[in-house]
């Protein structure tokens, strides 16, 4: 667990103006990109102010729920059992345990993925502080896909704290699609905690688009022999969005692999950060992890922190990774624009053909167009429209 | 049609075209030869409008107007169309798509209405059998992971596309075997009209042997040194160009 959840989950609910115990500082390395000074401040500004909690009915909102042709009663559970956004406690400190408990969450619960399953969470209106965690498991042999969608919460400040623990199972494939689209008011922080059992897939994609402050720990364990993981995520980021994608990918075991494309596009001024890990356990032999990160720089005030590791324990393994970070390619500009398309939707072609080639990645053709249209329409409003945007 | 005049050319701080002066008439196809490093290309990209290829002094005017003046799409709407040396890969734009974008632009720019995708279809199957093209190179990303041939071919095919005045080949000759030579040489005979023009650059008289030219030029250290017909470029194959160079000698 990160040490901020360690923090938001401390037992004892410490007085607004007291400094939060155990937030980690910059000095920390896995937090030196993503400065928690603004969020702790807002956080703390809020005060204790009672909130209308409502459960959010958030269907008719998601992104993807039509296209993937996914059924009410597929998500009635996922809708009525883990929407938990009720404020319970104000203080920035409440136990996110005790607030699931009160919220009707057991620790323990944990959602058996039979079938494919929505989770959407958006802030209700008013609400403040949103904390839940969730345990899916992904039966033996079966294949599963998750939905995962953030949704704009309107304009009032708020702060999502979620925790997902995922246990895919023997020669399982479970299939992630993460939509993180939450509004410029928003703070986001995630951690996904996978473990692959033998033959397991997990196949991890994520788009984040969102204009607010989001943080996602992804943390893979693949623990099982044969078990493979793919990542691919997407960060659109433009104005003062700040994106950080933590990935940790632990090959366990022998003969595990990983795939990883990671590529962000920033914008005005934006910060995209990513580190993206790759362990491989002593003995862990036959290990494959390719790693790539490229990104696109549209602005003299955005900023990339991209960063690949590898920590390698075994002998005979075969492990890659790579990072780039450029501006758009000028001798492809000036061919579209030889051919008549004027400079600005050149370059809108060109980021979106940059966006969009890691949709070869993701398997589940269905939800294409509605991640195509998200890239879409962060293009035509927010990215690419010049510096400063 | 094209009137370039007294034209000066500097890229990177450093003197390319040195007063070029070549008058181009619809529906001629003027050859400009000349050894590596006269400016052929320069020619080409400061035609296009490419940044870093400004004209310092002199005059390009193309159908009354000044074409200099122009941005390079807007050049494109207008008719000039240059097919490059080294056409750009560019990995996710599908070509279809990518085309489809460049008419539509240009019709745009021109107060044309746009043209339907049912429309560019039939277009493109016309087009496609004129110049004997497979039609999968339009399922894939522009010019991405194609062979040398294939670029060139896509160029001739935006080009049939398109529909330009006047069409600027760059070397189109180069990295082609002779095969490919030979069908991209019919796609360009196939797209002479008596009102469209062409200025086909080339290193190799070779490329003439295919697609005759009315006019030959021999542009060297930056100025048209000698104009001919087709017979001067079978001289160049004979004699190279270091009788060029020796003339040059003797006249200074």
């Amino acid at each position: 667990m990160s040490q901020l959840l360690h923090a938001l989950s401390g037992a004892l609910p410490a007085p607004l103006r007291e400094p939060l115990p155990g937030l980690p500082s910059t000095r920390t390395e896995a937090w030196r990109y993503s400065p928690l000074r603004a969020l702790e401040a807002k956080v703390r500004a809020w005060g204790a102010q009672p909130v209308d909690a409502k459960n959010v009915s958030a269907l008719d909102r998601s992104l993807l729920a039509n296209a993937l042709a996914l059924a009410p009663h597929d998500l009635a559970a996922a809708n009525g059992a883990v929407l938990t956004t009720t404020p319970l406690n104000p203080h920035f400190a409440a136990a996110r345990s005790a607030f699931a408990q009160a919220a009707g969450l057991s620790r323990g619960s944990t959602h058996a993925l039979h079938a494919p399953m929505l989770w959407i969470c958006a802030p209700q209106l008013g609400a403040k502080l949103v904390q839940a965690q969730q345990q899916f498991s992904v039966p033996d042999g079966s294949q599963a896909l998750l939905v995962i969608e953030q949704h704009d919460g309107g304009a009032i400040d708020s702060l999502t704290n979620l925790l997902y623990q995922i246990d895919v199972g023997a020669s399982a494939t479970l299939d992630v699609l993460h939509l993180q689209c939450a509004g410029a008011a928003q703070s986001v922080i995630e951690r996904s905690e996978i473990t692959l059992a033998a033959d397991a897939t997990v196949n991890y994609f994520e788009l984040q688009c969102g204009l607010g402050w989001a943080r996602h720990e992804l943390s893979i364990a693949l623990a099982g022999s044969g078990s493979c993981a793919n990542v691919t995520a997407l960060s659109l980021l433009s104005a003062r969005q700040h994106a950080d994608v933590q990935l940790s990918l632990w090959h366990q075991v022998p003969n595990t692999r990983s795939s990883t494309r990671v590529k962000a596009i920033a914008d005005g001024r934006s910060r995209s950060v990513f580190n993206g890990k790759i362990w491989v356990a002593p003995g862990s032999d036959g290990t494959d992890a390719q790693l790539k990160t490229n990104n696109l720089l549209l602005s003299e005030t955005a900023e990339i922190d991209a960063k690949p590791e590898l920590e390698i324990y075994a002998e005979e393994v075969s492990c890659s990774h790579g990072a780039t970070v450029g501006q758009l390619d000028e001798r492809a500009l000036f061919y579209l624009q030889s051919r008549g398309i004027a400079p600005a939707d050149a370059r809108k072609m060109l980021i979106y053909a940059f966006a969009a080639e890691l949709l070869s990645r993701v398997d589940t053709v269905a939800a294409h167009p509605v991640i195509k249209q998200l890239i879409q329409n962060r293009l035509a409003d927010q990215i690419g429209v010049g510096d400063g945007a | 049609m094209l009137e370039i005049k007294d034209l000066h050319v500097t890229v990177a701080n450093r003197a390319i075209l040195k007063g070029l002066n070549l008058q181009v008439n619809p529906g001629e196809v003027h050859a400009i030869m000349g050894p590596n490093g006269a400016g052929k290309s320069t020619l080409g990209y400061t035609l296009a409008g490419r940044e870093g290829y400004e004209a310092a002094s002199g005059s390009v005017q193309f159908n009354g107007q000044d074409l200099l003046a122009l941005e390079p799409q807007a050049r494109a709407a207008e008719g000039v169309f240059l097919a490059f040396q080294y056409p750009v890969e560019i990995p996710g734009v599908n070509n279809t798509y990518f085309l489809r974008a460049a008419l539509n632009a240009q019709r745009k720019y021109r107060g044309e209405p746009e043209i339907d995708a049912r429309e560019f279809l039939s277009l493109v199957r016309q087009k496609l059998n004129v110049l004997h093209i497979k039609d999968d190179l339009l399922q894939r990303a522009v010019n991405e992971g194609f062979s040398g041939g294939e670029k060139k071919r896509n160029e001739i095919f935006q080009m049939a596309m398109l529909e330009p005045k006047l069409a600027i080949l760059d070397e189109t000759d180069s990295g082609l075997d002779i095969d490919a030579l030979k069908r991209v040489a019919e796609g360009v005979n196939l797209l002479r009209t008596p009102e469209r023009a062409f200025i086909v650059i080339t290193h190799y008289q070779r490329l003439l042997d295919y697609i005759v030219p009315d006019f030959v030029h021999v542009l060297a250290d930056g100025k048209i040194v000698q104009s001919g017909d087709k017979d001067l470029a079978l001289k160049l194959e004979d004699e190279g160009y270091a009788w060029i160079k020796q003339r040059k000698m003797v006249e200074a």
